[in-house]
C-alpha cells in the first residue's frame, strides 16, 4: 500500500520558507491528527495537496477562483524580494516493497514593479526509486502519471472538508449529477464511453471516404454529416451554458455567505436556504413519483379502457357455469373407452349408428373440456382486481403529487416573501447584494431552461441521424463495389451495440454494489439502530434513507447523520472502485454535536480499515474525550501555530517521531 | 415438432410496416423504456385506445415486432377478451391466430391516437404526456361510471 510520508511546503501561503510535515504511516498507527485554530493553515495544506497534484486549490473560497488570481496568493505575502519559488513536494512510500515516488510541482515569481509577479508556468516534476534503488528516475509525463494515480475528477472522495461534507446529496440536481459522472469516470464507463466515439469517428471516416458516390448516397452522406455537425455545435453550447450554470451557482452561493455575515438578515438568509433545499428535494421527490404514476398508467390503464370487453368475457365465463356447459358432465375419457373397447357399459357390442353418436357427443364435450382447461376458473376476475388496484393506486399517486406540488407552492410563496424583505430593506449594502442574487437567479433560469432545450434537441438530433444512417448503410448495401466498407460498417454498428450492452451492465453493477454497500455500512455505522430500514440509491444517484414504514427519512437526517451517510457512501465507492491513495479529511467533526462526536471518532477507524488518514481539527473539535478513542490509532500528533505579524505557520510535533 | 396448440398466439404481433416508424419513435420515450418490453407496452396501449373507439383497421403490411412470449397471461386474457367481445363467440379464445389478428387491428388503429397524444403541438415535454393520458383515463372512467359495468367493479 502507498502512504503520504511528508509534504514539504516552500513559500507556500501561510508556510514561510520550507516547512516539513511527516505523517504517520504505521499499519496500525495510521492516523496523523494535525491540530490548529481557524486560521492557522488546516485547509491550505488540503490546498497546497491538491495544487501539488492538479495545478489548483478546490478549496477555497469561489470569489477569489472566479477572478482567477489564485495563482498569486499561493506566494507568501511578506516574501518580497527580487525572485522567489514557491512549491509543495509530496513523498509517497509503499509499505510492503521498498519504492518511492516524490511529486513536486514549483511556481517562480519575480519582483515586477515591486510586485511579486508569476515569473513563468507552474511545472510538475515527479521523480520515483523502484525496489531499493538509490537513484531517483524522473517521470516522462508527469500529467498522465497523476491522471494514472488519482483521476482530477475523483480527488474530492479522498481529501474533503468535513463541513460541506453532510451536503453531499442535499445540493442541487446537477451536483448528484456529478457524483453520478465522477462514479463512472472511476468504474472506467468513460473508457467505454471514449471507445463508441472513436468507433463514431471510424464511420464517419469511412463514409466520408466512399469512392465515386451515386448522387442519393452522397445527399444522405451530407444530410448525416450536417446533422452530426450540428450536435457537435450543440454540445459545445451545452458545454458553455453548464460551466454558465456553475459560475452563477457559486456567485450565488458567494452572495448568500456575504448576506450571512449581516445580523439583522442571517436569520432569514438562513430560512430562504433551508426552503430551497427542502424545495429541490421536493422537486427530485415529485420527479419520481410523476415517474412511477407514468408507469402504472401505460403498464395498467389498457384494463380501463377494456372494461366492457372484460365484463363481457366475464359474462360469458359465468353463463357457461351456470348453463352446466363447464365444467363438462361427463369425463371426454369414459365415452372414448366405450368407442376404444366397442363396447356398451352392459357389455353389448355398438352398432355403428350408436359409434356415431358417441363420436359426436365426445366432439362436444372435448370442446367444453378444452375451454374449461383453457379457462382455468374465470380468469377475468385477476383482471378486475388490477383495475380495482389501478383505481386505488392511481387515486393515491395523484394525491401524493398534489400534495408535493401544493407544499412546493407554498413554500415558493415564502421563498418570494423573504426575497421582497431583503429587495427592499433600507439597508443598502443588503439590498445590493439581493438585487444582484435576483439577476443571478433570472440568469440561472434562463440557463436552466436553453440547458433543457439543448438536451432535447441533441436527443432529436441523434435520433434523426441514427434513422439517416440505418437509410444510407441500406444504400451502401445495395451496391456491390461498397462490399467492403459494408462490411465494416456492419462491425462497428455490432460493436458499438456491444459496447453500449457492456456499458449498462457494468453501470448497474456498479450502481446496485455501492447501494448495497452504503446500506450496509450506514446500518452499521449509524447510533441509532433499528431506526432506518434501507438506504437505497437510484439509477441516477439519488439516495434515500427509508425507515420502517417505508417512508424516506433522507431530509430529516441531523448534520451528525448526514455526515454518517456520506462517509458510508465514500466507503462504499471505496470499496468498490478501489484506488491506492490516503484519506485526508479537514474539520471532521466541525458540524457535529458534542454527543455524537465521539461516535463518529468512534467510527471513523473502523470504516476506512487499513486506510491512511490524515484529520486537520480545530481544538474544540479534537476534545479530550475524542482524543481518547482515536488515541489507539494515532501515530502522530501536529500542532499548527500562526503567527499573523510574521505571517508564518510553524509546525510543532507533539507525539509521534520528530 | 412442435407442441403448438391452436390457441397459443402466433410467434410474434404484427404492426402495419407504414406505422412501424411510430412504434419506434415512442419506444424511444423515456416513460415506456422503462418498462419490462417497450414494444409491447406501446401495441398493448394502442390496442385498448383502439378498442375503446370501436375501431379496427386491417394491417397493409405486416412486420413481425413483438415476440407473443413477451405477453403476460393477464394480457393475454386482454386480447381473448376483446376478441370475445367482438364476436361473440367465446370459442375464439381457441383460436390464437384470430385473437392476434383482432388485436393487431385493433393496434393498428390505436396507435395513431396515442402517437398524437404525445406529439401534438402543445406537448412539449416527457412529463407532459403522462398527464395527458392520465386526463384521458379519467374521462374514460367518468363515461363508464354511469354503466352498469363500472358499478359491477
Amino acid at each position: 500500500m502507498w502512504r503520504l510520508s511528508k509534504i514539504i511546503l516552500n513559500n507556500f501561503r501561510p508556510y514561510r520558507d520550507k516547512k516539513t510535515i511527516e505523517f504517520s504511516t504505521d499499519k496500525d498507527k495510521r492516523i496523523t491528527i494535525i491540530v490548529g485554530r481557524n486560521g492557522s493553515g488546516k485547509t491550505t495544506l488540503l490546498n497546497a495537496i491538491t495544487w501539488c497534484l492538479y495545478g489548483e486549490e478546490y478549496h477555497i473560497q469561489s470569489q477569489k477562483k472566479s477572478k482567477g488570481e489564485e495563482s498569486l496568493y499561493i506566494l507568501n505575502t511578506k516574501i518580497k524580494r527580487d525572485l522567489a519559488e514557491v512549491s509543495v513536494e509530496l513523498y509517497f512510500r509503499h509499505t510492503e516493497h521498498d519504492s518511492s515516488f516524490l511529486i513536486k510541482r514549483k511556481q517562480d515569481f519575480e519582483k515586477i514593479n515591486d510586485k511579486m509577479e508569476k515569473a513563468s508556468r507552474d511545472k510538475l516534476i515527479i521523480l520515483y526509486k523502484k525496489h531499493s534503488s538509490l537513484n531517483w528516475l524522473q517521470e516522462g509525463n508527469p500529467d498522465y502519471f497523476i491522471q494514472t494515480l488519482l483521476p482530477k475528477e475523483v480527488h474530492d472522495f479522498y481529501f474533503f472538508d468535513g463541513e460541506r461534507l453532510d451536503k453531499l446529496f442535499f445540493t442541487k440536481e446537477d451536483s448528484i449529477r456529478n457524483i453520478k459522472e465522477t462514479i463512472e469516470k472511476l468504474s472506467a464507463i468513460d473508457f467505454i464511453d471514449n471507445t463508441i466515439e472513436h468507433l463514431e469517428n471510424v464511420k464517419s471516416i469511412v463514409l466520408r471516404n466512399l469512392k465515386d458516390q451515386p448522387k442519393s448516397l452522397d445527399l444522405l452522406r451530407q444530410k448525416r454529416e450536417d446533422i452530426e455537425n450540428d450536435i457537435n455545435n450543440k454540445k459545445k453550447e451545452l458545454n458553455d451554458v453548464e460551466s454558465g450554470i456553475r459560475d452563477l451557482e457559486s456567485k450565488i452561493e458567494d452572495i448568500d455567505k456575504k448576506l450571512n455575515e449581516y445580523k439583522e438578515t442571517k436569520q432569514i438568509i438562513d430560512r430562504r436556504k433551508e426552503l430551497e433545499n427542502m424545495n429541490n428535494e421536493a422537486k427530485i421527490k415529485l420527479k419520481e413519483l410523476e415517474s412511477n404514476f407514468a408507469e402504472l398508467l401505460i403498464t395498467k390503464a389498457i384494463y380501463i379502457y377494456c372494461i366492457d370487453a372484460i365484463m363481457t368475457l366475464s359474462d360469458y365465463i359465468e353463463n357457461m357455469y351456470k348453463q352446466g356447459k363447464i365444467p363438462p358432465s361427463i369425463n371426454p375419457t369414459v365415452i372414448e373407452d366405450l368407442l376404444n373397447e366397442n363396447e356398451c357399459i352392459c357389455g353389448r357390442p355398438l352398432s355403428n349408428n350408436e359409434k356415431n353418436r358417441l363420436y359426436n357427443i365426445l366432439k362436444m364435450f372435448k370442446a367444453d373440456q378444452e375451454l374449461y382447461e383453457l379457462l382455468g376458473g374465470n380468469p377475468t376476475n385477476g383482471l378486475i382486481n388490477t383495475i380495482r388496484e389501478f383505481i386505488k393506486e392511481s387515486d393515491k399517486y395523484k394525491k401524493e403529487i398534489l400534495d408535493l406540488q401544493n407544499k412546493i407552492k407554498q413554500k415558493e410563496r415564502e421563498l418570494q416573501t423573504i426575497n421582497d424583505i431583503l429587495k427592499n430593506t433600507t439597508q443598502e449594502n443588503i439590498s445590493d447584494l439581493e438585487s444582484k442574487r435576483i439577476e443571478y437567479k433570472s440568469q440561472l433560469n434562463s440557463l436552466y431552461i436553453h440547458k433543457g432545450y439543448l438536451v432535447n434537441e441533441i436527443d432529436r438530433r441523434e435520433k434523426e441521424k441514427k434513422d439517416v444512417e440505418k437509410e444510407l448503410e441500406k444504400e451502401i448495401k445495395k451496391h456491390n463495389k461498397y462490399r467492403k466498407e459494408s462490411y465494416k460498417l456492419d462491425l462497428i454498428n455490432n460493436s458499438i451495440k456491444l459496447l453500449n450492452k457492456i456499458k449498462e451492465e457494468r453501470k448497474k453493477e456498479i450502481k446496485d454494489k455501492i447501494s448495497e454497500k452504503t446500506d450496509q455500512f450506514f446500518k452499521q455505522l449509524i447510533w441509532k439502530k433499528g431506526v432506518y430500514n434501507k438506504v437505497i440509491i437510484d439509477d441516477n444517484y439519488n439516495i434515500s434513507v427509508l425507515d420502517n414504514q417505508g417512508n424516506d427519512r433522507l431530509t430529516v437526517l441531523s448534520a451528525g447523520e448526514r455526515e454518517i451517510l456520506a462517509l458510508s457512501f465514500i466507503a462504499a465507492v471505496r470499496q468498490v472502485i478501489y484506488i491506492d491513495m490516503p484519506i485526508i479529511i479537514d474539520t471532521p467533526l466541525a458540524r457535529i454535536d458534542e454527543e455524537n462526536r465521539e461516535n463518529i471518532a468512534k467510527l471513523l477507524p473502523e470504516y476506512l480499515k487499513d486506510t491512511q488518514m490524515i484529520l486537520l481539527m480545530t481544538n474544540t473539535e479534537y476534545t479530550k474525550e475524542v482524543s481518547k478513542i482515536l488515541d489507539n490509532y494515532v501515530g502522530k500528533k501536529l500542532l499548527l501555530n500562526f503567527n499573523e505579524e510574521e505571517e508564518n505557520t510553524s509546525i510543532e510535533v507533539i507525539e509521534g517521531e520528530q | 415438432m412442435s407442441n403448438k396448440k391452436s390457441s397459443d398466439l402466433p410467434r410474434d404481433l404484427h404492426v402495419d410496416e407504414d406505422k412501424h416508424g411510430m412504434f419506434k419513435e415512442l419506444e424511444e420515450e423515456e416513460m415506456f423504456k422503462k418498462t419490462y418490453a417497450p414494444m409491447k407496452t406501446i401495441f398493448l396501449y394502442a390496442m385498448a385506445i383502439g378498442w375503446y373507439s370501436k375501431q379496427r383497421i386491417p394491417l397493409k403490411k405486416k412486420k413481425a415486432s413483438i415476440p407473443s412470449s413477451s405477453i403476460s397471461e393477464k394480457e393475454r386474457w386482454l386480447l381473448n377478451a376483446i376478441a370475445v367481445a367482438e364476436t361473440r363467440d367465446i370459442d375464439i379464445i381457441r383460436d390464437g391466430e384470430e385473437v392476434a389478428k383482432i388485436a393487431e387491428e385493433y393496434a393498428n388503429y390505436g396507435i395513431d391516437i396515442l402517437y398524437n397524444m404525445r406529439y401534438d403541438n402543445k406537448i412539449r415535454k416527457q412529463s407532459e404526456f403522462y398527464q395527458v393520458l392520465d386526463l384521458d383515463i379519467s374521462r374514460v372512467i367518468k363515461s363508464y361510471k354511469s354503466t352498469s359495468d363500472f358499478t359491477l367493479l
